[in-house]
């Protein structure tokens, strides 16, 4: 039985940051250059929304007079941990064990440019909003010296090409959160996935469907190395061998797969790979068997692709992570839409989230729309097809932990249409 | 290196009257401020080089407009030249004639590359 192909292309120069030179720079320009660039946007988008109304800087604020400002927002939060806490004279309400969130009812939101701050009130909750957010604000500046905000006005989903039509099922296998090497990890069950997908389980019904898989994404957190080898202590002769294991088992595994299909891998969280977002690709020497493949890719983290010309976009899911920590949404795939909608993958970025400080671009703002946005190493398995304003489609996928969950995404590119994989061990559930 | 230093901060003939008048006759800017004090204890520079008043020409005093100029964004962490091609690529059209300068004195004079806060900050 053959497999079917898709034509694969990246758009991953972005995040590769190999060409920079860090001279000693801090984050302000990379704030700068996102300020810039969403303002150049908004600036175009504000007389459709907002005809006749001026648009002005923070300075320029005349009180009681209606206009339109472009800033960062800023959100001023309570609970969030800063390095000086540790310094305070007086013990402070903050309790020494983290909270999972960082919200609290007093949370404020600043608007700033290049000219100045402004605090803000009226229709923007700051629930919803996260530090590095660039929108445009219509409304008045009051007596009190605040911004009072009639109406938020976001960037909205960027242009999409139009989703190309294929006239056969060919299916994206996603999977993250392997963990190989942890407690959790059952390795029958990744076993189970990977003769799935080669085509090695089931009748020829189940074989035809495998054949259909063109390629398989691994968004993340692939290996588990025990957090007591990596607190800075020095290792034992004995025990350095058990920090590779897991990597070994890993390319064992994954040159099973790479024999059958093109594999993705995205570095995550708890892999050897850097910590700053990009996260660079997973090094070749760590792959020795899976390398010599040549459907093997290494990929950073966030990961841009083009499949027969449907365009992918996805992260291994800090940025997400990091957005349920300081804002709030009444699930994970609403926090990936609002990225999008804010036209950056992490806002968050370089506040609470490591970032490369780079001088002359924000790599996360998202130009074009993609067709499918994925998000790894989430709770649960989620899916939606957001609908754009101007007939943008996508499909969000959050990609729950396979260790946890033993479930893996497929999905079809004629139809942008999801289901799951799922796979158990155990007779009972 | 004790004598080097030595034979710098006690210059053998006086600059004086002239360079202090032109830069005095120049409108205060918050640049110039700082710059036009010619005492300086060796001990007190860290790893900057020596503020001398003989630099502080009209070039430089062009380009220290350029770097607090807020519509190109922050100016340290980066060099001039760096700003001035990041200004262009963004289309805020920076004075093209700085360009030159920078690409012509940074042969020259190895500080005018860099902004003014460097190795201050």
């Amino acid at each position: 039985m053959e497999r079917k192909q898709a034509d694969y292309g990246t758009q991953d120069e972005r995040y590769m940051i190999q060409g920079e030179r860090y001279q000693g720079q801090q984050y302000s320009h990379i704030y700068f250059t996102r300020l810039h660039h969403m303002r150049t946007l908004l600036h175009a988008l504000v007389p459709s929304r907002n005809p006749n109304v001026p648009v002005t800087t923070v300075l320029g604020l005349e009180e009681g007079k209606d206009c339109v400002l472009v800033g960062t927002l800023f959100k001023h939060m309570k609970l969030k941990p800063s390095i000086l806490d540790e310094y305070s004279k007086e013990r402070s309400v903050v309790p020494l064990v983290k909270p999972h969130n960082f919200m609290h009812p007093e949370d404020n939101l600043i608007l700033e440019d290049e000219s100045g701050r402004v605090a803000l009130a009226g229709a923007i909750p700051p629930a919803a909003y996260v530090t590095g957010v660039v929108v445009a604000l219509h409304g008045k500046e009051t007596s009190a010296g605040n911004f009072l905000v009639e109406d938020v006005l976001e960037a909205g989903l960027p242009p999409q090409t139009l989703l190309p039509s294929i006239n056969e099922d060919k299916y994206v296998v996603f999977v993250s959160g392997l963990s190989v090497g942890s407690s959790t990890f059952n390795p029958l069950q990744f076993q189970l996935l990977i003769d799935h997908i080669t085509g090695h389980l089931g009748d020829e019904n189940e074989q035809t469907v495998a054949s259909k898989i063109v390629r398989v994404v691994v968004a993340g957190n692939s290996v588990h190395i025990a957090p007591r080898y990596l607190n800075g202590q020095t290792v034992a002769a004995k025990d350095q061998p058990r920090i590779a294991e897991p990597i070994k088992e890993l390319d064992i595994m994954l040159t099973q797969l790479v024999a059958s299909l093109p594999v993705d891998i995205m570095p995550g969280c708890n892999d050897p790979a850097n910590f700053s977002l990009p996260q660079q690709p997973l090094h070749r020497c760590l792959f020795s068997g899976a390398s010599t493949y040549n459907t093997f890719s290494s990929c950073p983290n966030p990961h841009e692709f083009e499949l027969d010309n449907v365009k992918f976009l996805g992260t291994s899911g800090q940025n997400i992570d990091d957005l349920y920590k300081y804002s709030d949404a009444k699930d994970r795939l609403e926090f990936m839409e609002r990225t999008l909608t804010w036209r950056h993958l992490a806002p968050t970025a370089p506040n609470s989230l490591g970032c490369y400080p780079y001088t002359d671009k924000d790599p996360f703002l998202v130009e074009s729309c993609p067709h499918v946005y994925f998000v790894g190493n989430q709770d649960r398995y989620e899916s939606r097809l957001l609908q754009g304003s101007e007939k943008q489609q996508v499909r969000l996928i959050s990609i729950p932990r396979f260790c946890d969950t033993g479930i893996a995404v497929m999905l079809n590119l004629r139809n942008l249409e999801c289901t799951t994989l799922s796979f158990s061990t155990s007779f009972d559930s | 290196m004790a004598s080097t230093g030595v034979k710098d901060f006690y210059r053998q003939k006086k600059k004086g009257g002239v360079a202090k008048t032109s830069s005095s006759s120049k409108k205060k800017t918050g640049a110039s401020v700082g710059a036009s004090n010619p005492a300086q204890m060796p001990a007190l520079i860290s790893h900057g080089s020596l503020d001398l008043e003989d630099d502080f020409s009209e070039q430089e005093e062009q380009l220290r407009q350029f770097d607090l100029d807020m519509k190109f964004g922050p100016c340290i962490g980066v060099n001039r030249l760096q700003r001035w091609e990041r200004a262009s690529a963004m289309g805020l059209q920076p004075p093209p004639h700085l360009r030159d300068l920078l690409t012509h004195a940074s042969s020259v004079k190895n500080r005018n590359t860099q902004c003014l806060w460097e190795g201050k900050i």
